[in-house]
């Protein structure tokens, strides 16, 4: 069912029950139906999200400047570039402690996938959609903060059994300007796993610590 | 469900306190309450423990819902703080949490926690559990 980018440095039967996990939040609490999904495909679907744009030019060659003197970043700010033509992603990460190990677990979403989650734990899905309803930000990121949060709850409850573990409060944001959602991270020490809902493509990753 | 519905209606009201540093949370299990045809009185809603407790010294509940990870105060702080006073003995105390763990849920029972609801959760547990608490409230 997985299709992850390196050497797994965590057990089997623990991959098998973080996407277990995975469905259970998905299917009980947002309503979503979850698919793995290939790199071929992946790619596929992250190419149908909104055209990405080039990232700002001060990005790409730092000590080069426009001839009217504005860098890339400054249009970028300035609104001069069309911020509903970028594919934005964000993240919500979150740090746990427990007997079976410990470690960092990001979930990556495109904002548009994010919205359509939050809205349907919410039971607003229908508002959303027709626009009568206007989720903020703010409330986005609370929602993803929630979701990553569950999933790595019921994954660390099954792995640990009787014991207890301890999850830090999710940090969620915007994921980097040029971060590349078909990067591959796993020379970080990172397990990552493609997947999606309605065709919109989401990723996950673990990183064990050394603890 | 009608005839509960019907008969708890001669009843107070129930005031609901929701616990989770979550906005998001708080808003589900609210309209979860919303949704269901239960006389239901004020809904308070705090982000922490801390919170909590300032809401039940002023104001009249009958049932707690809480999370356990929060920060300021936790969830199994404010519980053992509920526990340590008699005049909310007869506050009932419904965890929900991502945390499932069996050592999570023993320790809360010990506080006489009536139920642990384990995220994620599917919106009628709430509703059932809220059917139960408002029968027994009756009587």
């Amino acid at each position: 069912m997985s299709y992850h980018e390196s050497p797994a440095p965590i057990s089997a039967d623990a991959v098998d029950a973080l996407f277990v996990a995975i469905v259970e939040v998905c299917e009980t609490s947002f309503f979503a139906f979850v698919e793995s999904c290939e790199p071929v495909r992946f790619a596929e679907l992250v190419g149908r999200l909104a055209p990405p744009m080039e990232p700002p030019v001060e990005m790409q060659f730092p000590a080069l400047k426009r001839r009217d003197g504005t860098s890339g970043r400054a249009a970028f700010d300035s609104g001069r570039v069309d911020r509903s033509k970028v594919s934005e992603w964000v993240k919500a990460s979150l740090s746990f402690t427990g007997t079976a190990f410990s470690g960092t677990i990001d979930v990556l979403l495109p904002m548009r996938l994010a919205r359509q989650l939050v809205a349907s734990l919410l039971g607003l899905s229908q508002e959303v959609e027709l626009h009568e309803v206007e989720l903020r930000e703010h409330q986005v990121f609370d929602g993803i903060g929630e979701f990553a949060n569950m999933i790595c709850g019921a994954w660390l409850t099954d792995l640990s059994g009787s014991q207890a573990f301890n999850l830090d409060a999710p940090e969620v944001g915007r994921m980097p300007f040029d971060w590349n959602p078909l990067a591959d991270s796993s020379a970080d020490g990172e397990q990552g796993y493609r997947l999606c809902v309605d065709d919109l493509p989401w990723r996950i990753r673990v990183r064990p610590s050394n603890d | 469900m009608a005839e509960e519905t019907t008969a708890v209606a001669a009843t107070r009201p129930l005031n609901i306190l929701i616990v989770d540093d979550s906005a998001t949370m708080r808003t589900m299990i609210r309209r979860v309450i919303d949704l269901t045809e239960l006389p239901i009185g004020t809904l308070y809603e705090a982000t922490n423990g801390l919170e909590a407790l300032h809401i039940l010294e002023t104001c009249m509940v009958d049932a707690v819902f809480t999370d356990i990870n929060m920060p300021v105060m936790s969830g199994y702080e404010l519980l053992t703080e509920i526990a340590r006073r008699e005049s909310w003995n007869d506050i009932l105390r419904i965890v929900i949490s991502t945390d499932g763990s069996q050592l999570r849920q023993e320790e809360v029972r010990e506080l006489n926690v009536s139920l642990y609801i384990r995220k994620p959760f599917r919106p009628e547990v709430v509703r059932n559990v809220l059917s139960r608490i408002a029968s027994a409230h009756q009587r």
